[in-house]
């Protein structure tokens, strides 16, 4: 079983934040150790899967109902009074 | 962007509506999309994201303009995805969705050895399948990912839509990678 310290570092790496001292820790230890290299390789493959989902647009009227949704303040105020 | 924003917000301020029409126009697929992505429908996504705008608008004046716009108006949205997933039956839309048999299946048959399929059905079908794993993160997990990963922003703008220290969101996104991770490894 692989130190957990194993596992910060992925994080570490995938969040860009890695200093060159752990990157060669980190390196070395994939090279000698096929299960963590597989979970490391999982886990940018879930990332490029997530970012791989399409970009989505709003539907068409999307603007118009907000704009139709706002509290029109000023003509409630003169039916008020 | 920012300060076309800023412009049209103190024209909001003034009382000049339509200037937020043009803030809605900026805003609105990435609201969208956040809120499709937090909650797996269209219909609550569309329903959620104008109730985001419309607070924007309401709350338009506490808004401090030193800060980013576009931080405010996705804090506002994903609390209330947050909270709507929340009022949910726990896993009504998954138990709707596991149903069906799309996705995963055809993918466990093909050796983990083999390129990608790249047929556009197919694609959707992995889209589909990562979809559901996404909503099947809970909800500060999922938001997390969803704002690092779909909106691609930066850890400490996250960490102020969120109103969490760094550490905290960190340790979110690491462990919705890893929970997403066990369940994406076999496609």
């Amino acid at each position: 079983m692989c130190p957990e310290q194993i596992i910060e570092l992925m994080h570490d790496f995938l969040d860009e934040e890695m200093n060159s001292q752990n990157e060669m820790v980190l390196r070395e230890h994939l090279l000698s150790c096929k299960e963590c290299e597989a979970i490391f390789n999982e886990l940018k493959k879930t990332i490029a899967f997530v970012k791989s989902t399409p970009s989505i647009k709003a539907p068409a009227n999307f603007t118009v109902d907000v704009m139709n949704r706002l509290p029109k303040e000023k003509k409630k105020v003169g039916i008020q009074r | 962007m920012e300060a076309v924003v800023k412009k049209r917000i103190k024209q909001v301020i003034k009382g000049d509506q339509d200037a937020f029409g043009e803030i809605v126009e900026l805003y609105k697929n990435s609201i969208y999309q956040l809120c499709y992505r937090m909650l797996g429908n269209r219909h609550e996504a569309e329903d959620i994201a104008q109730e985001a705008f419309i607070r924007a608008f309401i709350n338009i004046k506490s808004f401090n303009q030193d800060l980013k716009f576009s931080t405010w108006l996705f804090r506002i949205a994903t609390n209330l995805c947050i909270d709507r997933m929340r009022k949910k039956k726990p896993d009504y839309y998954l138990d709707a969705e596991v149903s069906g048999t799309e996705g995963l299946t055809m993918y466990s048959q093909i050796p983990s050895n083999s390129p990608l399929p790249e047929s556009e059905l197919e694609s959707l079908e992995l889209h589909d399948t990562v979809q559901k794993e996404i909503l099947k993160l809970p909800d500060k997990y999922r938001a997390a990912i969803v704002l690092k990963y779909i909106e691609e922003l930066s850890l400490n703008e996250i960490s102020e839509i969120l109103d969490l220290p760094l550490g905290t969101v960190k340790t979110r996104i690491h462990r919705g990678r890893e929970a997403l991770r066990q369940q994406l490894r076999y496609v």
